[in-house]
């Protein structure tokens, strides 16, 4: 199926771009196909078309043939995840000459002029109509034209460009469907371009034989096509049928394959770990853990993807640190932060759980994000510490908790006592570095404690979904 | 995992029935409550578990959320089908699940509490315990989801029992300190109320979450897609 020149190797053995219709193209990307295949300028290549069409209509003949035989570069080949898709528009060795037309100068000028000229459908139709004219002018003259030679292969080439045009844009599983606009304006084309074709068809019938035999004609060749189709169209029904088939069964074979993938990449992994270790109980419950944690996180998120929210990362976090230290920490979260930024709270989270799993054990985190502040609550239940004496031996805690907090416009109380120790930080959502992205966030001056009453509150909300509730 | 040694005497064992589709999952809680409680009875799907329920009239139903059978409602729909019963057998949630829908819908058919399956063997005997007792049990997830649900400013300090679709502020700052990981215990001395109060605030958060149509909670179950 492939076209002639394909295959072969460049002069000096360089290796071509593939032939395949390039894509931002006005009409099919046959020129700009064959322009990256050949390594000449684009222009050149419809210059050269436009003289064969000129030349008794080959460059149009031309022109079809790659249309149908070449594949475009948007459609999927198998060699195409290898090879990339495209080469360069213009060749990057020097290109072989083509037959010289009028490339006598080749500067850049030339070529944009000819681009110009040449690269656009609507130059391209006016180059048309010109011509068309041009033949009128002629018969004003006095040359004699017959019409119908000139007439009906324009039509029947209009009409074929008309529906092929469409062969392109809609898959063949798009055609059909009907729901939205453009599927069926595609058909509206293609069954125009039909009618086109099948009017020049009977423009050059009409000229071959006398009207009453055309009749008769075209009773014969409804009645010849009519029992055609009824032996070829079970089988077109059957082989249409078949493809939707394989299609769907492609794509459950692609998720089965999916699926398959990640289970053994994940969970039989840990399987044999688990076997591996299973003399040591905290490094298999370690393994459970942590694989439970990817597995929910692949089954239940799947679809939202790393969205780099404070939700996100806190969670990102939490699970890293779990997984280094095998202490479980949980992280409950509730509403969505307003803010843009949220390294420093991120970074002084990750401390205090740190601190948390190595000194205490197990640690819940708690984030609370509203249009004000985002507060996060890093709880443990270790013995506690002695929170005035950490200059001393906590300096890490100093520094990059609260410290931390502080440069970012934020703060950050440690509270601790027998039965385990709580960092609280808030970050609000109004900062003086970057932009707040809150709409509403601007409007509440300083920071207050999410834990703290609101004076008076009865009557106004403040939270963020009160706009909602009056909206309906 | 291993029984933890009792620190204090339990009262009174509880008699219990265990739902859960995964046999090795039965097997396991059966094996570490055993000594603690009496195991009454174990289902695997819809059916069974109704008709266990109805036939030994446990105190405590450990539920999972995700069952085979019925009409596929899960969990939600057992509790539903024991309706009648809601007086004398209170209905423990239990799940490996952090859908939000998954925990919304059981106890809002009537469940009285949700766990995670990871729940350490003390802290589940403690939940069998409060709920049958007639007391909530949150874990830090779901009062999350409350909070998630109906929103977390602190409103008017007199919210009046029958309102149904806002939390008072006092409920608002339990359910924060749930979701921080404190006990009932240390929500109490934090707040400086009885422990009675605070089980009496997520009893009423309970009863909000279950019976509540506000617009904000079906809203927000709809983006879930619950119901």
């Amino acid at each position: 199926m492939e076209t002639t020149p394909t295959g072969h190797p460049g002069p000096a053995g360089v290796q071509r771009p593939p032939l395949r219709r390039g894509q931002p193209a006005p009409v099919a990307g046959v020129c700009l196909g064959l322009s990256r295949h050949l390594g000449v300028s684009v222009p050149l290549v419809r210059v050269t078309m436009i003289l064969l069409t000129l030349a008794g209509g080959v460059g149009i003949l031309l022109y079809l043939w790659l249309w149908i035989f070449v594949p475009s570069e948007r459609e999927p080949t198998p060699e195409a995840a290898v090879r990339g898709l495209s080469g360069p528009a213009v060749g990057p060795v020097g290109p072989p000459k083509p037959t010289g037309t009028d490339d006598d100068a080749g500067t850049g000028r030339a070529k944009s002029l000819l681009d110009a000229l040449t690269s656009s459908p609507e130059v391209l139709l006016g180059w048309l109509l010109l011509a068309v004219s041009a033949l009128m002018v002629a018969q004003i003259i006095g040359v004699g034209i017959d019409w119908r030679l000139v007439l009906t292969p324009v039509v029947i080439l209009i009409g074929v460009l008309l529906a092929w045009s469409q062969l392109d844009r809609a898959g063949p599983e798009r055609i059909g469907r009907g729901e939205d606009g453009r599927p069926t304006a595609a058909l509206w084309q293609v069954a125009a371009g039909a009618g086109l074709v099948l009017l020049a068809v009977l423009i050059i019938a009409s000229g071959l034989v006398d009207t009453p035999d055309l009749a008769v004609g075209l009773t014969v060749a409804a009645m010849l096509l009519a029992g055609l189709a009824l032996v070829v169209a079970p089988w077109l029904i059957k082989l249409y049928r078949t493809s939707q088939i394989e299609r769907a069964r492609a794509a459950a074979e692609a998720e089965r394959a999916d699926i398959a993938a990640h289970l053994h990449d994940s969970v039989l992994q840990t399987l044999a770990m688990i076997q591996k270790q299973r003399a040591d109980p905290s490094a298999v419950e370690r393994l459970a853990r942590s694989q439970e944690r990817q597995l929910r996180t692949w089954l239940y998120r799947q679809n939202a993807q790393a969205t780099g929210t404070l939700k996100d990362q806190l969670l990102a976090t939490a699970a890293e640190l779990e997984e280094m230290h095998a202490v479980p920490v949980e992280v409950v979260t509730v509403g969505e932060s307003q803010r843009s930024d949220h390294t420093p709270l991120v970074a002084a989270a990750r401390e205090a759980i740190l601190n948390a799993i190595k000194h205490a054990g197990p640690a819940s985190v708690y984030v609370e994000s509203n249009d004000r502040e985002d507060a996060v609550f890093v709880r443990d239940r270790g013995e506690g510490f002695d929170v005035e004496a950490i200059d001393e031996d906590r300096l890490g805690v100093r520094e990059s908790i609260i410290g931390r907090m502080h440069r970012a416009g934020g703060r950050a109380h440690i509270r601790s006592t027998g039965r385990g120790t709580e960092v609280q930080l808030f970050l609000p959502v109004e900062e003086p570095t970057s932009s707040a992205t809150g709409e509403s966030g601007g409007a509440e001056p300083g920071a207050t404690e999410p834990g703290a009453t609101e004076p008076g509150g009865g009557g106004s909300e403040q939270d963020h979904d009160v706009p909602e509730e009056r909206a309906a | 995992m291993t029984t933890v040694p009792t620190p204090h005497t339990v009262p009174a064992r509880r008699r219990v029935v265990i739902v859960d589709d995964h046999a090795i999952f039965r097997a396991g809680l059966r094996a570490e409550l055993a000594d603690r409680v009496d195991v009454l009875a174990e289902a695997h799907d819809v059916e069974s578990a109704i008709a266990a329920v109805r036939e030994h009239n446990p105190e405590v139903v450990l539920l999972d959320v995700h069952l085979p059978g019925g009409t596929g409602g899960g969990g939600a729909e057992v509790v539903t089908g024991c309706r009648d019963l809601l007086q004398e057998v209170t209905f423990l949630a239990i799940s490996v699940s952090d859908e939000a829908s998954d925990v919304v819908s059981v106890i809002r058919a009537g469940a009285r509490g949700y766990v995670t399956k990871t729940i350490s063997s003390e802290e589940l005997l403690q939940a069998i315990d409060a709920v049958a007792s007639g007391d909530a049990v949150f874990s830090p997830r779901l009062a999350g989801f409350v909070l998630d649900a109906f929103g977390t400013s602190a409103v008017a300090e007199d919210v009046r029992d029958e309102e149904l679709d806002r939390l008072s502020a006092r409920e608002v700052e339990v359910m924060r300190l749930i979701a921080r990981g404190y006990t009932y215990r240390e929500i109490a001395s934090e707040l400086f109320i009885s422990i009675k109060t605070v089980e009496t605030h997520v009893s009423k958060v309970l009863r909000k979450l279950q019976l509540s149509s506000r617009h904000e909670l079906t809203r927000w179950a709809e983006q879930r897609r619950i119901i």
